[in-house]
C-alpha cells in the first residue's frame, strides 16, 4: 500500500505563510507597513507512522494556519511537504484528491463544523461518497458501522446535530474524519470546547481509535496537560515559530526553552503544592508582541526572564539539548560559544 | 444542616434553599434547585461545575440579573444580614456595583465599544461614589489593576485593548466602588494560560490588598486548587460537595468530585491514566429528589433514587451522597 513503510509518514521542511491582511473594506486606509501577518516562519517538523506529535502555543501563534497548510486547505508561501516520500507541497487534481483522503481533520468546534440541515447519515457518508465513490446504500452501511465505533448508535442515522450534546457531536467529527480510512489525522483543539468530563471520554476514543486503525496525529492544542497526555512527541509553538520540540516526557519533566517552561509555570494546577521551587518566577511579563510586527532576534526576547543582548538582535538557531537526541530548542541561552 | 463546628462569624452571604427556575416549551428548567452556600467574609471561595451546573445562575440570583421568564422561584439570599430576595429595584441597584460587583468572561462584549473606557469606569463612581476627584479615582485604579499610562488608556476604546487587558479594565470598573464582595464569573477562561495566570495573580494580589471577599466561579479545578481557601462544586443545579479545597482535592467524598478529579491529565504525572465519566448531564426538566449523578454513578444503588440529603462531614465538609461517610 505504501512506498516507504519506514521514515517519517509527513514533513515540513521550511514551511512560511504570510497573510496579506490589506485585503479588506478598509484596505486602502492602512498604513503600508502595517499589513503583513507573518503566521509562519521556516516550520520544520516530522512525524513518524504511528506517531503523535503534540503541537502547543496561545492564540495566534500560527498552529492552526499550520494545520491547514499541511492538508493543503491553504498554500505556502516557502517551504515543502513530504508524505509518505512524495512531495505534495503543489498536488493538484487528481492527485491533491488522493491525498485529501489520507489525511482528515477534526475540528475544534463540534457546533460550528457540522451542517445543522443535514442528517448525521448525509454528514459522516459524504466523503464516502466523494472519495470511495459509494453508493448510498453501502455508505449507510459503512456509517452506520463508524457511528457504532464511535460510541454512537446506528440508531442516531438519521438525526440531526443539533440533537446531540457537544461531546456527541464531536463524536460525529470523528466519525467523518475516519470513515475514509485516512492515515494521518490533524486534531485541531478537538477537547477545547468541551467539559472537563467529556474531554476525557473524547481523548480516550481518539487515543483508541489511533491503536486499532493504526492513525498518525497532529494534536493540536492549548492545554499543556491534554496535549502532554495524549503525545509522543510534542513541539511548541511562538509567534509562527517552532521554539522546542522532543519526546511528551523531556518537554513536560525537563523543558529547555524560557517559554516552554513559562507555560509549565503557568497551567494551574491540581498539585500546586508540588510546584517546583522558583517556578512562579518563569512565569512571562507582558503579552505576546504583535505578527504584524514579531520583535527582532528571539521573538520571545520581549517577555523573556532571561534575555540577553544577543536575543535582541540575533535569531537563535535550533540546537540539540544534552542528553536527547530528539530534544531540541532554539534559544540563545543554549547556544555555545 | 449548617456545619456547628464553623459559623462562629455570620457570613457575608449566606444562599439557602436558593430556587431558580425558567420555563422553556419542554418543561421547567430547574437551573437552582435547593443550593446553600455560605461566603465568608475575606475568603476566595470557588464555585466549579461544568456547563448547566448552576453555578453562574446562582451569582446571577445574587445580584438580581436574572431575566425574566426566569425567576427566583425560592429560598433566601442574605448579605450582611439583609434579604436580596424580592428586594425592590432600587434597593438593588445600590448594592450591586457599590457592596457587589461581578465580572464576566467575555469582556469584549461586557464593554461598550462605544464609549471609552474611562466613561465606563467613571459611570460606576458616579452612581455609587461619594461626591469627588472621580477622575483621580479612575486613575488610581487603573494603575491598581496594572494598567500601564493609565491617564492616556482612559481615553481609550474597549477594541484598543488586548483580552487580558479588557479583562482588567474589566476588574477596574468592578472595584471601582471597592466592593466588599466580588464575583468574578470565569475571568479567565477566554484567555491564553500566561495571561491567565497573570490576572488570577492580580486578582489574588487585590483581594489580600483591598481585603475583599471573592468568589471565583470557574470550571477549571486547577483554578481553584491554585486560588481559592474552600470550593463548592456543583453539579446538575445542585452542591454536589463541599470543603477546605486542599481537603477536597485529596479526599474528595462525592463521586462526581472524584470523577472529576479523575478525568483531568496530570502534568506531573504523565503515567497517571485519566477516567472518563461515561455518560452526560441530565436535562434539568422533571427531575426528582432522587442523586442526580446516579445515572452517571458506578456506585449507584436503590437509596440513590430517594431524596438525598446534604451530609455534614465535620471539618467545614460536606457532601450530597450516601455513601459520603465512608472512607475512600
Amino acid at each position: 500500500m505504501s512506498v516507504h513503510t519506514t521514515g517519517p509518514l509527513i514533513e515540513a521542511r521550511g514551511l512560511s505563510k504570510t497573510f496579506d491582511t490589506r485585503k479588506g473594506l478598509f484596505a486602502r486606509w492602512m498604513v503600508r507597513s502595517d499589513f503583513r501577518v507573518q503566521a509562519l516562519n521556516a516550520v520544520s517538523f516530522s512525524i513518524a507512522r504511528g506517531e503523535t506529535l503534540g503541537l502547543i502555543g496561545e492564540s495566534g501563534c500560527g498552529k492552526s494556519t499550520l494545520a491547514r497548510v499541511l492538508l493543503q486547505l491553504q498554500a505556502a508561501d516557502d517551504g515543502r511537504i513530504v508524505f509518505n516520500g512524495e512531495d505534495v507541497t503543489s498536488a493538484a487534481g487528481q492527485q491533491l484528491k488522493r491525498m485529501r483522503r489520507r489525511m482528515q481533520i477534526i475540528f475544534q468546534d463540534p457546533y460550528a463544523s457540522l451542517n445543522p440541515r443535514q442528517t448525521v447519515e448525509q454528514i459522516v457518508g459524504l466523503p464516502l461518497r466523494i472519495h470511495m465513490r459509494a453508493s448510498r446504500r453501502q455508505a449507510r452501511d459503512e456509517v452506520a458501522a463508524m457511528l457504532e465505533r464511535v460510541g454512537l448508535r446506528s440508531a442516531h442515522l438519521n438525526r440531526f446535530p443539533h440533537q446531540f450534546s457537544g461531546g456527541q457531536r464531536q463524536r460525529i467529527g470523528v466519525a467523518r474524519a475516519l470513515i475514509v480510512k485516512p492515515e494521518f489525522v490533524v486534531c485541531d483543539e478537538p477537547v477545547s470546547a468541551l467539559d472537563v468530563s467529556i474531554q476525557a471520554q473524547i481523548l480516550h476514543l481518539l487515543q483508541e481509535l489511533r491503536r486499532d486503525f493504526g492513525l498518525t496525529f497532529l494534536f493540536i492544542g492549548h492545554n499543556l496537560s491534554v496535549v502532554g497526555y495524549v503525545s509522543d512527541r510534542m513541539a511548541v509553538m511562538y509567534l509562527g515559530e517552532i521554539v522546542e520540540t522532543g519526546t511528551a516526557r523531556e518537554i513536560l519533566n525537563q523543558p529547555a526553552h524560557p517559554y516552554t517552561k513559562s507555560l509549565l509555570a503557568a497551567v494551574p494546577r491540581l498539585d500546586a503544592a508540588r510546584r517546583v521551587a522558583g517556578e512562579a518566577r518563569e512565569r512571562p511579563h507582558g503579552e505576546p508582541a504583535s505578527p504584524l510586527r514579531p520583535p527582532p532576534g528571539c521573538r520571545f526576547h520581549t517577555r523573556c526572564p532571561h534575555v540577553m543582548p544577543v536575543c535582541k538582535t540575533q535569531v537563535p538557531q535550533t540546537v540539540i539539548v544534552d542528553g536527547g537526541a530528539s530534544h531540541a530548542v532554539a534559544c540563545h541561552l543554549y547556544t555555545k560559544p | 444542616m449548617i456545619g456547628s463546628d464553623r459559623s462562629v462569624r455570620e457570613p457575608l452571604l449566606s444562599i439557602r434553599g436558593l430556587q431558580t427556575h425558567f420555563p422553556t416549551q419542554v418543561g421547567l428548567v430547574k437551573a437552582v434547585d435547593g443550593v446553600d452556600i455560605d461566603v465568608q467574609a475575606g475568603e476566595c471561595l470557588g464555585i466549579v461545575g461544568e456547563s448547566g451546573s448552576g453555578k453562574s445562575v446562582t451569582f446571577a440570583s445574587v445580584l438580581g440579573l436574572v431575566r425574566a421568564p426566569g425567576k427566583i422561584a425560592g429560598g433566601s439570599i442574605r448579605f450582611e444580614g439583609r434579604d436580596l430576595v424580592g428586594l425592590p429595584r432600587d434597593a438593588m441597584r445600590r448594592i450591586r456595583g457599590k457592596e457587589i460587583a461581578i465580572t464576566l468572561q467575555d469582556a469584549l462584549t461586557c464593554l461598550n465599544p462605544a464609549l471609552t473606557v474611562g466613561a465606563q469606569i467613571l459611570e460606576t463612581l458616579k452612581e455609587h461614589a461619594e461626591r469627588g476627584d472621580h477622575h483621580g479615582q479612575a486613575l488610581e485604579i487603573m494603575s491598581l489593576v496594572g494598567i500601564p499610562e493609565p491617564a492616556a488608556r482612559l481615553k481609550q476604546y474597549p477594541h484598543e485593548f488586548s483580552g487580558g487587558m479588557r479583562q482588567r479594565i474589566m476588574l477596574a470598573i468592578a472595584l471601582a466602588c471597592r466592593p466588599r464582595l466580588l464575583i468574578a464569573d470565569e475571568p479567565t477562561s477566554a484567555l491564553d494560560v500566561t495571561i491567565q495566570a497573570q490576572v488570577l495573580d492580580l486578582l489574588a494580589d487585590l483581594r489580600s490588598k483591598l481585603g475583599m471577599t471573592v468568589v471565583l466561579i470557574t470550571h477549571d479545578l486547577g483554578v481553584v486548587a491554585e486560588y481559592c481557601d474552600r470550593v463548592v462544586v456543583m453539579y446538575a443545579g445542585q452542591v454536589a460537595e463541599t470543603g477546605p479545597t486542599r481537603d477536597v482535592i485529596a479526599n474528595p467524598r462525592h463521586p462526581y468530585t472524584r470523577g472529576l478529579i479523575g478525568s483531568i491529565p496530570r502534568l506531573s504525572d504523565r503515567d497517571h491514566r485519566i477516567t472518563p465519566i461515561e455518560g452526560q448531564v441530565p436535562e434539568l426538566v422533571g427531575l426528582g429528589d432522587e442523586c442526580r449523578f446516579a445515572s452517571r454513578c458506578q456506585l449507584a444503588e436503590a437509596r440513590c433514587h430517594a431524596r438525598i440529603e446534604m451530609h455534614d462531614l465535620g471539618a467545614g465538609r460536606q457532601a450530597r451522597c450516601v455513601r459520603a461517610d465512608e472512607k475512600q
